[in-house]
């Protein structure tokens, strides 16, 4: 992070985590036309463009939430990087043939570029917790999914007719076992070292 | 890792350890850079899990949802073309009155766009062979029925062991919608909607019955107009659309 102070469009991150409509309202009408635009210069059209901008809003949204995000850059310059790399990178995996990225040649501000590489860094690990998460065998997919979408351990262990010891014991051991797969996949070792 | 170390980690996290035991922990923590990077993963997955399936974040995507279908989406409502019709005022005042029969009938029907004129009225088929025992049969009888809590029961029982059965999820928002379990019904919906399964445009449509079994005709009308053309629903929008 540089060594800015927080900028003033911090609000639009604090409107993400309070779900302010209103304000989340100004960031559609605002801040989206522009990414609608380049997708649509770049081989999209506007229900991509939706997509795009609402998965950059979702990182955002996850990012801020579980490890904090403080802008030091205006949000608009770091919203639309987050969301031209994303399309790019969906290019990249899916292009037909034929169709030419027009990368511009544009300088970005060091800040918003380091915003926005924090953030991608955020995306990567927490898709790949999501991927390992899928990978695991079905009883532990199930105790961490219920364990964490109805967070009383009691009602989980009823739910699943074991007793309250044994779910939170499992739960912990399931966690260990992903804590595993994490660190033992090459793109973990990857993210490390970046 | 061992159990012994996973079962440390999470008391640490709980508050549940001794000081000494903390403090051991702590400056292992310091010298041993493995334990450390497990220690950070145990933690951070903690964290990202209990944000991934809390009801605050699909309650934010909902949010995004809504507001995406108001300020991004351009209706794409073909321009009607305008006729000059001359003014013939006796064969006119015919034509109007006939009309404003058929209209004031038309109206009345029109005035109750109700949630029983569209509701799910087929039976669903979870079961390939009869007989079954399993909770999709029993699910099946209980949906065919008319048994709704009960169908529900035996939801729940299949989507424990297989959270992301789409097609169950499905009837499950349906049976809620007719028990009036709309908060269920809404987030069932929401996120069939926001995901990619063959029950997008469908849950879609659900979503907006439930609300107009609500009264709730604004949000209705915005869940339908941004089912897209491809929708199976579409004409049914449509026609919904025009009475609310």
């Amino acid at each position: 992070m540089g060594d800015s102070g927080v900028h003033p469009d911090q609000k639009f991150v604090q409107a993400l985590l309070v779900n302010d409509n209103k304000l989340i309202a100004e960031i559609y009408t605002r801040f989206a036309p522009k990414v609608i635009g380049y997708i649509q210069k770049n081989s999209g059209d506007e229900s991509a463009a939706r997509d795009i901008i609402q998965e950059a809003l979702i990182t955002i949204y996850d990012q801020a939430k579980t490890k904090g995000l403080t802008l030091s850059c205006p949000f608009d310059a770091y919203f639309f990087l987050i969301c031209k790399r994303k399309w790019l990178n969906f290019l990249k995996k899916n292009k037909p043939i034929g169709v030419t990225i027009n990368e511009e040649i544009t300088s970005i501000d060091t800040n918003v570029q380091q915003q926005a590489d924090q953030t991608a860094l955020y995306e990567d690990r927490a898709s790949l917790f999501n991927q390992m998460l899928e990978q695991m065998g079905d009883a532990c997919k199930k105790l961490l999914k219920l364990s964490f979408s109805i967070k009383s351990m009691e009602e989980v262990a009823k739910k699943l007719d074991v007793s309250y010891a044994y779910a939170r014991k499992k739960k912990s051991l399931c966690i260990g076992k992903l804590t595993a797969m994490v660190q033992g996949s090459a793109q973990y070792q990857t993210l490390k070292n970046l | 890792m061992d159990e012994k170390t996973i079962l440390l980690f999470d008391d640490y996290l709980q508050g549940a350890l001794s000081p000494e035991a903390r403090d051991s922990l702590e400056s292992r923590l310091k010298t041993e850079p493995e334990l450390k990077d497990a220690f950070t993963i145990f933690r951070d997955l903690n964290g990202h899990l209990s944000h991934h399936f809390s009801e605050e974040r699909i309650a934010f995507k909902d949010t995004l949802e809504t507001l995406a279908d108001q300020h991004l989406k351009v209706p794409n409502i073909p321009k009607k073309e305008v006729k000059v019709i001359p003014f013939k005022p006796l064969r006119y005042l015919v034509a109007a009155c006939v009309v404003m029969l058929f209209g004031t009938i038309f109206w009345f029907q029109m005035q109750h766009a109700s949630y029983s004129d569209y509701a799910f009225d087929g039976n669903i088929d979870l079961v390939e062979r009869g007989g079954d025992e399993s909770a999709f049969a029993k699910a099946e009888k209980s949906f065919n029925n008319g048994l709704y809590d009960e169908a529900i029961v035996h939801f729940d029982a299949i989507l424990i062991n297989d959270p992301d059965n789409t097609q169950v999820l499905f009837y499950k928002g349906i049976a809620s919608v007719e028990i009036e379990e709309y908060t269920n019904a809404e987030q069932i919906f929401t996120s069939l909607s926001t995901g990619n399964s063959v029950f997008k445009h469908k849950a879609q449509w659900y979503q907006a019955l439930n609300f107009l079994k609500q009264g709730k005709k604004d949000q209705c009308k915005v869940i339908l107009e941004s089912l897209p053309r491809e929708a199976e629903n579409y004409k049914n929008a449509q026609d919904l659309l025009k009475k609310l």
